[in-house]
């Protein structure tokens, strides 16, 4: 073995590392972006209907203004998302992962829509309204965490599995905690989980796809 | 002791292959532009050491039309992950002094 190898392998080594993060970085930066967009989305529609007279702690602002808030946070983001996963398709990327992400693109859209009619349905059965507020969002941000469980699983991306995780004890903290204390809860946990998995994505945690040799 | 693979032990191709390897899973390709623009090379730089991971049989390359407007299409083949696999497990022996 000569010198000039020996000191080679760190580096090249080093490259491989340096150049799997740029990559992972570039493909992922809108869903970086997406994550603190939601973040923002969920921490001021919910801190909006905490503080909504009749409906919230505080009378802050009148039930027109306070859902008006968290629609248009919810509606920003919405669209966000989808503008984003129209993007992706764009990547450049054909093949097999496509079929994959086009799925995955799917499951958002057929789970979110045919909850909404799940909830409905039960509103239509004798649900009491007090009842609804607390079960929409906890429904929605149970199954926002069971998708993330998912993509997290796909993509072996860890951070993501984490925030689905999260995201469900979210859920399921926020319904113990009851009306109206769980929109604080909702406000607070949540964007506070997607900022950190944005950072953690940011910081180039990559997930675990090359595998050690053995 | 076998000797590094010298068509991926360069920078440029290192690194191609890692973006390659990295972007695609088994059966995807990937467009020249947006590859490019992952690794930002020139179109020129690229084009030339793709050549050398061809030929090697690395990677393989579709031409196709969209429309009027040629693309072309760069993969990695099974042989390619595999050389990229092995030449990893050479430099981890060689750190770990076992070559």
């Amino acid at each position: 073995m000569n010198t000039t190898q020996s000191s080679d392998p760190q580096q090249m080594l080093d490259l491989i590392d340096e150049t799997r993060r740029t990559t992972v970085g570039r493909l992922t930066r809108r869903y970086t972006l997406l994550l603190v967009v939601w973040a923002v989305a969920w921490a001021l529609g919910f801190l909006a209907l905490w503080v909504t007279e009749d409906v919230g702690a505080h009378s802050l602002l009148s039930p027109v203004a306070g859902w008006i808030v968290f629609a248009a946070a919810m509606l920003l983001a919405f669209t966000w998302s989808a503008v984003a996963g129209i993007a992706a398709a764009g990547d450049g990327i054909r093949g097999r992962s496509q079929l994959q992400g086009a799925l995955y693109g799917f499951s958002w859209t057929i789970v979110m829509l045919c909850a909404f009619l799940l909830m409905w349905a039960l509103q239509n059965n004798g649900l009491s309204a007090e009842l609804a507020a607390l079960l929409y969002p906890a429904v929605y941000v149970f199954l926002v965490g069971a998708l993330y469980l998912s993509g997290g699983a796909l993509w072996r991306g860890v951070p993501m599995y984490v925030l689905g995780v999260v995201l469900i004890i979210t859920a399921v903290a926020a319904t113990f905690a009851g009306v109206p204390t769980h929109y604080l809860v909702y406000a607070v946990v949540g964007p506070l989980a997607m900022l950190l998995v944005a950072g953690l994505m940011l910081a180039g945690k990559i997930p675990a796809s090359i595998p050690e040799p053995a | 002791m076998n000797e590094l693979d010298a068509v991926i032990h360069a920078p440029a191709r290192l690194r191609i292959m890692t973006t390659l390897i990295e972007a695609l899973s088994d059966g995807d390709e990937i467009s020249f532009p947006s590859l490019q623009k992952l690794l930002d090379m020139t179109a020129g730089n690229l084009t030339t050491h793709l050549a050398k991971l061809e030929a090697a049989g690395y990677t393989a390359t579709t031409k196709s039309f969209a429309g009027r407007k040629p693309v072309t299409r760069i993969s990695v083949t099974p042989a390619g992950r595999a050389a990229f696999s092995a030449y990893r497990a050479q430099l981890l022996d060689l750190l770990r002094g076992t070559l």
